[in-house]
């Protein structure tokens, strides 16, 4: 991810996929009163789009640390969780009683990238604290093909609304998230510093918005879930810029004194 | 004689030959004859080429380290996002000047005919045919020429396996490249005689052009050229320059690749050009073999922006001949993105692409058109043309911004340009 053309052709998905959501937003409520409900559950998730491109954005352009794991992993992260959206799509069909796109291909993209997600929220969680030498590229590169593959040779998803017979996926969702959790609560504990605390708690909320803004059905749940994501990504925004900031800061004076020091993690 | 100066000249001729012998049966004859023979000629390597030049520049790809995921990942981005701004300005631009389309003569009406079904059954049918999970990708290299998906599926999986780490592998590996440079040698031939190509099917072009009545209410036909100028001139240099950070010149590249794109135009047939658009690549362009022999096979596949921006006009057009309102942005932004989604899959269709996007975009958008979407089918090969032209455009300028992200690109001065 330290090329810039990559970042750039990263940032133009996660452009395409915002557009594509609030265009159907902007459907539904061109609709009026008849979709109503569709707005309503549609509107998180076009603020959880349109904040992941700003994060995108705010990423892309303070992209100087690029040793640091996590922002390796970020835009892949923030394309997955902005592609968790594309069920709009079926909430647009639920309330307009016509399919745009048919639910057999929406569902499963919906079910990739919630797994892609759930991994990448691991990656996020684990890599860091792993000892060993694991290449991130290749962890997203097998996260990806993984999820992928168990989407294909696994139990077939038809659409949103029967899920019972693909429990097994929304099982390992649950249990990928909850790692991710554990492992950054096992962070605080091993490294209880001030900047530690508020990144990991970060995180957290991330990790917990985008659980409840993706795999809940009530209103007032997902409504949570947006605003525990949002108050996550603004505090991991606020702590990239000023230490963005800061390392410049750092930068301009170790070529004058010709000194070398590693950056605090953001 | 560089390319673009050979094939500007031929086209000319091609132009004065439709209009001043279109009129005589002889000429019919001949062209319809000539165009068949030389499509032949045409795609004859084109197999062994995409084969042999893919295993061998997955392998190379594979050698270095973190070459190949940014290859094809801005690649597909380039592919993807410039289709959905395309089709999205176009509906725009239709929007500020609406047009019907003009009525093309000799056009068959059917409204029992449902296109859009028949269609997806031809495209299920092809893809359970040709899925090279489900069925031996080696059975389907002979039987599908005009859909690369399997031979493109066998080579990657081939080339991934060809990394040279091993001693073992390495005179494989050796081989294949040398392989590939013979390519490479008849895809320089083949560019050679680009305007050979040229001449005769841009009189086949501009006779369909003059018989099909386009002209005769010319505003939909000069809203089209004047979208595709724009695209070409306007539109895809700036998403070029904001995809690559300005690195590279487009307004350099484009008429360096575009001896392959008039080709394209003129035969409505993506994969006809491609063989000479290799080593046009290679050689006028300075982008790294291996990297133009990963990307090319799969922009058959996605790069099809053009495809989606005339489908958009079609569409748009059609539906304002239907007296479907959709002079406003929600409909216009529903046909924007449902031609570009269709537009990822109608590479196979060869040489229906335009049809195939408005039929199941209009489709899915559960527009009646009536049956009038046939009338699109009079006017395929100029339509379908223009699509193509563009497609190509962007295939060039995508195959370099993949280049410049591995950095394998080198600057190639005008006069060592073919």
């Amino acid at each position: 991810m330290n090329n810039k053309i990559v970042r750039i052709a990263l940032l133009c998905f996660q452009i395409v996929i915002s557009l594509v959501i609030f265009i159907v937003l902007v459907i539904g409520i061109a609709g009026g009163e008849s979709m109503a409900g569709m707005v309503r559950l549609s509107i998180p998730c076009s603020i959880q789009t349109i904040a992941n491109l700003a994060f995108s954005i705010v990423l892309y352009m303070n992209y100087k640390r690029t040793s640091l794991l996590d922002i390796q992993i970020a835009p892949v992260l923030l394309l997955s969780t902005s592609l968790e959206n594309v069920r709009i799509f079926s909430y647009y069909a639920q309330f307009s009683y016509h399919e745009p796109v048919s639910q057999s291909l929406i569902a499963p993209l919906f079910f990739f990238s919630l797994i892609l997600s759930a991994v990448m929220f691991c990656g996020l969680s684990v890599i860091p604290q792993s000892r060993s030498l694991i290449s991130v590229n290749n962890y997203i590169g097998v996260g990806v093909i993984a999820s992928a593959m168990l989407l294909l040779f696994g139990p077939r998803i038809k659409d949103l609304e029967h899920l019972e017979s693909i429990s097994i996926y929304i099982l390992l969702v649950w249990l990928l998230y909850g790692v991710a959790m554990i492992s950054f609560i096992i962070s605080i504990i091993q490294n209880p510093h001030r900047g530690n605390i508020l990144k990991q708690l970060s995180q957290m909320a991330l990790v917990a918005g985008d659980f409840l803004l993706s795999t809940m059905d009530a209103v007032g749940l997902i409504y949570a879930g947006i605003c525990i994501y949002l108050a996550g990504e603004i505090l991991l925004s606020v702590m990239l810029l000023s230490k963005s900031r800061s390392y410049d800061e750092t930068d301009i004076t170790e070529e004058a004194d010709q000194v070398s020091s590693e950056p605090e993690d953001f | 004689m560089k390319t673009w100066l050979s094939c500007t000249l031929a086209a000319i001729i091609g132009f004065t030959a439709a209009w001043v012998l279109g009129s005589y049966a002889f000429f019919d004859t001949f062209i319809g004859y000539a165009t068949g023979i030389l499509l032949n000629i045409g795609t004859f390597i084109l197999l062994p080429l995409v084969f042999v030049t893919l295993m061998a520049a997955t392998g190379s790809l594979r050698k270095d380290k973190g070459t190949i995921g940014p290859v094809f990942l801005v690649s597909t981005a380039w592919s993807i996002f410039t289709a959905l701004v395309l089709s999205l300005l176009a509906g725009i631009a239709f929007i500020l000047i609406p047009n019907d389309f003009p009525m093309i003569t000799g056009t068959q009406f059917s409204t029992d005919t449902s296109l859009a079904s028949s269609l997806k059954t031809s495209m299920q049918s092809m893809f359970s045919r040709y899925n090279p999970l489900a069925n031996s990708p080696f059975m389907n290299l002979i039987i599908s020429p005009s859909w690369l998906l399997p031979v493109a599926f066998t080579a990657f999986v081939f080339g991934f396996a060809m990394k040279p780490d091993n001693d073992a592998i390495k005179p494989a590996y050796a081989v294949m490249n040398s392989f590939s440079e013979i390519m490479y040698r008849m895809s320089h031939f083949m560019a050679s005689i680009c305007w050979l190509f040229v001449a005769f099917y841009s009189a086949y072009w501009f006779k369909n052009l003059k018989s099909s009545g386009l002209l005769d209410i010319p505003n939909f036909f000069f809203f089209t050229i004047i979208a595709v100028a724009a695209a070409v001139c306007i539109v895809i240099p700036l998403l070029f320059w904001c995809f690559t950070g300005f690195k590279g010149n487009p307004y350099r590249l484009i008429p360096r690749a575009i001896a392959s794109s008039m080709l394209g135009l003129f035969s409505g047939n993506l994969l006809f050009p491609l063989t000479g658009v290799y080593h046009l690549n290679r050689k006028n362009l300075g982008i790294q073999k291996r990297v133009v022999s990963a990307t090319m096979p799969f922009s058959t596949f996605f790069t099809r922006g053009g495809t989606a921006m005339i489908s958009t006009i079609c569409l748009c057009a059609l539906c304002t001949r239907a007296n479907i309102a959709i002079l406003d942005i929600r409909s216009i932004a529903l046909i924007a993105c449902s031609c570009t989604l269709y537009s990822l899959l109608c590479s196979m269709n060869l040489g229906f692409e335009t049809i195939f996007v408005i039929a199941l975009a209009s489709e899915m958008l559960g527009f009646d058109l009536g049956g009038i979407e046939l009338l699109a089918l009079g006017a395929l090969p100029i339509i379908n043309g223009l699509g193509t032209f563009v497609d190509m455009v962007l295939s060039s300028l995508g195959c370099y911004a993949s280049a410049k992200a591995v950095d394998s690109v080198i600057k190639v001065p005008y006069r060592e340009t073919l």
